[in-house]
């Protein structure tokens, strides 16, 4: 510096330019800023269809592994009211039977197959077997088999086999 | 080069270099663009009463700030009240008896101090109230660029720069700034002839010399014979008042601008002598002896000055013309644009 004073400031750019590229500058921070949210915004949209189109597909697929239990269930639930029914059916027939059963006939074991009946039991005499449980007994089976076993008090152990078309489903009891 | 300084390559700077002379007001316009001058003018008003700005030269400023933006004032100080001395300390300016409160101050190249009074600085804005002003140079810094731009010689040189109103003289040794003196022409410029012979035949250069070789100050000097022939100063080839008488009444001469030519180199011719007389004599200033010297001229010397110096000191003496105003630009386009 050689001079006894220092210039004047002169500045490059004019007030007018200034107020302008300010103006300008501000305008441009404003559009880049809406630039961003809506870029940010397209964006995470993006993101959600994404996200959803997967939560889609898997609900299809829970679809279709709901309908499948549903038929199952279903299944199960038809194959319960038949095992109840059945089941009805057998707690009717066993108060039935167990309605015809004389007084003096013991019962020691009663076997319920599907569609068989094995009773073991004593009577005081073949009589009083024939003349009160056979009747009945071929009522309702179509074959009843008799075995009588004598005991030492004169009583007679039996074993009745009886088979029958009729009952078809039956449970154990 | 920064980003600013790039931008303002491109942008066209206007540079007004201004010379308040003694009667008119020298004007250098260069408009710069992308570091090449695209538009120069070269113009001059006459100045108003007391150095002042006539309205047609103010409303010239005035246009000329309007039409470029950046434009830049730089005004060569010629008024009286500085003055430059070696070293850049603040206790100098004791030493040469300156107060240092009223003076503004710049330290060249760590080596030299040029001061200028607070007034005369303050006065150049006055003036320039309207357009304002930038740069406010000092002759010395001027006649220092000179020196800087054409420098051969290495012994110790004195330099002088006549801008017409003022005469600065400077005396460097090899790259040292030694000595530094001022003279206005212009305030001198009424004296007769009497006055100035008075002060000729004052014994008061004589006594330089007898000094000089009382004080054996260039006993190791083999030019030290040289040194006698100062005492010629005394009989300077210069007509004295009564040759003037002889020659006016011989009609050789009839003009009073012969009388001023004469009064103006004898004006110089003993600022010259007292200026080397203070440099050899005060102990304020590192002895050397002056061998050449080196005259830049921006309005031309009378030959009797060279005359003198050639003949009568013995110096070596070299002139070239010089455009203060071009350097004053050269210097503003330096600060803005560099």
């Amino acid at each position: 510096m050689y001079s006894f004073i220092k210039p004047y400031e002169k500045p490059l750019i004019g007030y007018v330019f200034r107020i302008w590229f300010f103006f300008t500058i501000i305008t441009l921070i404003i559009l880049l800023g809406f630039d961003m949210i809506l870029g940010y915004k397209i964006n995470s949209f993006e993101k959600s269809i994404i996200s959803n189109n997967k939560r889609q597909t898997q609900f299809l697929i829970d679809i279709e592994t709901f309908k499948k239990k549903i038929k199952f269930l279903n299944k199960e639930r038809s194959f319960a009211k038949d095992v109840e029914t059945s089941n009805k059916l057998l707690v009717e027939s066993l108060k039935n039977f167990f309605e015809l059963i004389p007084e003096q006939i013991t019962l020691n074991k009663i076997i319920v197959d599907k569609n068989s009946l094995t009773i073991f039991g004593i009577t005081p005499s073949k009589d009083v077997y024939n003349l009160l449980l056979a009747p009945p007994l071929k009522s309702i089976f179509s074959k009843s088999v008799v075995d009588f076993y004598l005991q030492d008090n004169g009583w007679y152990r039996f074993v009745s086999k009886n088979e029958s078309k009729i009952v078809k489903k039956e449970g154990n009891k | 080069m920064n980003l600013s300084k790039k931008i303002k390559s491109f942008i066209p700077h206007q540079f007004i270099a201004v010379i308040l002379s003694k009667n008119d007001c020298h004007i250098k316009i260069d408009v710069v663009k992308r570091g090449k001058v695209i538009k120069e003018d070269e113009t001059t008003f006459i100045l108003g009463e007391k150095d002042s700005l006539t309205s047609d030269a103010q409303e010239y400023f005035s246009n000329a700030v309007k039409k470029y933006k950046h434009t830049y004032i730089s005004v060569f100080l010629n008024s009286l009240g500085q003055g430059a001395f070696s070293g850049c300390e603040n206790e100098r300016f004791s030493t040469f008896n300156v107060d240092v409160n009223n003076v503004e101050k710049l330290c060249v190249d760590n080596n030299w101090t040029v001061y200028a009074s607070k007034i005369d600085i303050n006065w150049i804005k006055k003036l320039f109230y309207k357009s304002g002003v930038d740069f406010i140079y000092s002759p010395f810094v001027i006649l220092y660029r000179f020196i800087e731009e054409d420098r051969k010689k290495r012994e110790t040189t004195l330099y002088i720069l006549n801008e017409g109103k003022i005469l600065v003289i400077i005396i460097m040794k090899e790259n040292k700034f030694l000595y530094g003196s001022f003279l206005n022409l212009d305030i001198e410029k009424d004296p007769l002839i009497d006055e100035i012979d008075s002060i000729d035949d004052e014994s008061g250069d004589s006594i330089m010399l007898d000094d000089l070789e009382a004080d054996n100050m260039f006993d190791d000097i083999e030019k030290l014979d040289e040194i006698s022939d100062f005492e010629d100063i005394d009989n300077i080839t210069m007509p004295d008042k009564a040759d003037i008488d002889a020659m006016m009444k011989d009609g050789e001469l009839n003009s009073e601008k012969f009388l001023d030519i004469n009064n103006h180199s004898k004006q110089i011719i003993n600022y010259l002598k007292s200026s080397l007389k203070e440099f050899y004599e005060s102990s304020l200033y590192e002895s050397s002896f002056v061998q050449s010297v080196e005259i830049f001229e921006y309005e031309s010397i009378n030959y009797e000055v060279v005359d003198y110096l050639e003949k009568e000191l013995l110096l070596d003496v070299e002139v070239k013309k010089v455009d203060i105003l071009k350097m004053i630009n050269e210097l503003s386009k330096e600060e803005i644009l560099h």
